[in-house]
């Protein structure tokens, strides 16, 4: 791609300001939402859509999708309700932060990571987009085993402060999320005789469940989210904490850089996502922090890695859709659907017949980016603000909104129960120590391991050898195997340095 | 001194509901191919030990006077525990009824109930509040989001009305 090219695109998109705008507005409004998300809200609006022409509709449907995982992010941080799956990582040092009296520094600093991942993965992306494209038939379900396993091993990281606890929530999680049709005969198995598991535990009503519906139970024993000793600073409604998250993320730039590109990578392989990557990039982040016992109270950087993998997904998501004529997400499907319907033929000559659409799609996203800082910076210091709201008045509104947006995904009054029977199990899980995440790590990575494994096996016909049978799955089991001594290694040596 | 006793029944419900939806899936699954069952036999095995260890050291726990089967962290402090059962017992009577409530008056009528259960006063303010919160709400879902929930009176009203 020439600069001529690429000035002329910049130039083109940035006319459409006027749609992109809307776009992240209504992305974040729909993040923010549990239960809703860029694909029900693109299908809903695919009337509008279909009707503008193709350059217009691709600049607000991808605005509104990327949004959508900024958005994500800020209930997690604020009332620990993730948003969209993407952003249940971020709950987990996001939330400490918040009852600190730290929401607003929490906010900036997941905007920053969200943005400037995800314009990272952006520029990457234009400028590799020919290799990027082949790296997703390289990863085959072999490799994926190995790259659900660094989520997984997450479970592991959670389990650290009780081991046995940890690790019967996050198999329990894994058992839940075996509920349902297997992946090669679509038997159902362990529905309670319920159609409606026949497609397994939905993930939205269960997050909303073991998240938002568990926690505003907790909350009513409290009179704000917020500690007694944090009010004042939580009220507080300058732009200290604002400056204070910029100048910490810009200290962090690598670590944004680097969890963006988990994100990107993560994003290309058809079928994976953003909570795949979020998980990931956290794992990652703690292992190599010089500080892993702080995660999981309010670490910072562990909002970093959460929010940086979760969105430098958005990019890699349509690589597959515009190099292959994959769609790498069901977002990604919708897109293609507006795309076909415009007579536009997607693959390796999309690029050479159309280079202003296809890369015009990337260019369009940075500004996308580039608008989000505007527009949601100035906000974090209102935002922040909602956790001063008594608790008398959240519990309720948190509890019934969400149970009703648990019906939006799949419109089954049935995912209203599911919605309550998991968050009376996060209750009781977080009343006696069973980590939440662990079990939610569970239900989201669950089938997904399983399906890449069982694909893995019956292609060697049960042989468990496959596993090991590609140059590029065993670098991973490699890093896997490196990334979960490492720590151990380092441990070892600081105990080694501070014995006389 | 008198030393604190763990309530070990409160610990032992994610266990055994671990335990038990483990043993129904294995049993669920134990007539299906390999490619059904092999990633649930491994977990569930792992899950069916892990458990085993756990009742043991509660059993230990127990026996050596360090808890009881008490079932006291789930049900404190009183005062919110009757909150929550309180707004459970709504959100249960919502979905419920919201086939023939509709989503304005059910949610209207929850937001009411539960704001008075968490102890807002006066009846007023509550109203007030719940009439607002569930009108947003309507408007959110149905016009703006269009999720396609149950109508109900105030929904069929409007359709009257407005067409």
């Amino acid at each position: 791609m020439s600069w001529d090219l690429l000035g002329q695109l910049f130039a083109s998109q940035l006319a459409l300001w006027w749609i992109i705008w809307p776009g992240i507005l209504i992305g974040i409004l729909v993040g923010f939402l549990p239960g809703f998300n860029a694909e029900n809200t693109l299908i809903m609006l695919l009337p509008l859509t279909l009707a503008m022409p193709v350059d217009h509709a691709f600049a607000f449907m991808t605005s509104l999708y990327c949004a959508t995982h900024l958005g994500g992010g800020i209930p997690a941080i604020l009332v620990r309700i993730p948003g969209t799956p993407g952003a249940a990582a971020t709950t987990l040092d996001g939330y400490p932060l918040t009852q600190q009296g730290r929401g607003q520094f929490a906010l900036v600093l997941s905007f920053f990571a969200a943005v400037f991942s995800g314009l990272f993965a952006c520029i990457v992306t234009v400028a590799l987009l020919p290799w990027l494209s082949a790296m997703g038939l390289y990863l085959r379900s072999v490799e994926m085993v190995v790259v659900m396993l660094f989520g997984l091993t997450l479970i592991a990281v959670i389990a650290a402060k009780d081991v046995w606890k940890g690790l019967i929530a996050g198999l329990f999680g894994l058992m839940i999320g075996m509920i349902g049709e297997d992946h090669i005969y679509n038997t159902p198995r362990a529905t309670f005789g319920f159609l409606e598991l026949y497609e397994g535990v939905p993930l939205v009503p269960a997050l909303i469940g073991l998240f938002a519906v568990g926690e505003a139970l907790m909350m009513a024993e409290r009179k704000l989210i917020v500690a007694r000793e944090s009010s004042a600073k939580a009220s507080s409604h300058d732009w200290g904490q604002t400056l204070e998250a910029m100048r910490y993320a810009i200290r962090r730039w690598w670590q944004i850089m680097w969890t963006g590109l988990v994100g990107l990578v993560i994003g290309i392989v058809p079928g994976a996502g953003a909570s795949i990557a979020s998980f990931v990039a956290y794992q990652q982040s703690r292992m190599w922090s010089k500080h892993p016992e702080t995660y999981g109270t309010g670490e910072p950087d562990g909002v970093i890695a959460a929010e940086g993998g979760n969105n430098g997904v958005c990019s890699g998501t349509l690589v597959p859709m515009m190099a292959l004529g994959v769609p790498g997400g069901s977002t990604a499907a919708v897109m293609m659907i507006v795309l076909q319907y415009h007579g536009m033929t997607m693959g390796p000559q999309l690029f050479t017949d159309n280079p202003q659409l296809a890369y015009g799609v990337f260019v369009g996203m940075v500004l996308s980016y580039a608008f989000m800082i505007l527009t949601i910076f100035p906000m974090a210091r209102f935002m922040s603000r909602v956790v001063l709201i008594e608790t008398t008045w959240l519990v309720p509104i948190i509890i019934f909104i969400t149970v009703v947006a648990a019906f939006s995904e799949r419109q089954y009054m049935f995912d209203m129960g599911v919605a309550i029977v998991f968050g009376i199990i996060g209750y009781i899980a977080n009343k006696t120590g069973y980590h939440v995440a662990a079990i939610l790590i569970g239900v989201i990575l669950g089938p997904l391991f399983e399906n890449y494994l069982v694909r893995a096996l019956r292609l060697s016909e049960g042989d468990p050898r496959i596993l090991f049978s590609s140059t590029l799955a065993n670098v991973l089991w490699a890093l896997l195997v490196l990334s979960l001594l490492y720590p151990v290694f380092r441990s070892w040596l600081r105990r080694k340095k501070a014995s006389p | 001194m008198t030393q604190k006793r763990t309530a070990l029944g409160a610990e032992l419900v994610i266990p055994l509901l671990a335990l038990g939806f483990t043993i129904y899936f294995l049993y669920s699954t134990s007539a299906l191919q390999w490619e059904a069952k092999a990633n649930g036999v491994i977990m569930g095995t792992a899950l069916i030990v892990l458990v085993a260890v756990q009742l043991l050291r509660i059993g230990f726990d127990l026996a050596s006077g360090r808890g009881d089967l008490g079932f006291g962290p789930l049900a404190s402090p009183p005062d919110a525990f009757r909150k929550r059962i309180g707004i459970v017992a709504v959100t249960i009577l919502l979905v419920a009824g919201l086939p023939w409530l509709g989503l304005s008056l059910g949610l209207f009528l929850a937001f009411a109930a539960g704001f008075t259960i968490m102890g807002v006063r006066p009846a007023r303010r509550v109203l007030l509040v719940s009439f607002v919160i569930a009108a947003v709400c309507s408007v959110m879902f149905t016009v703006g989001l269009d999720i396609g929930l149950p109508r109900g009176p105030v929904e069929n009203l409007f359709h009257h009305f407005l067409g």
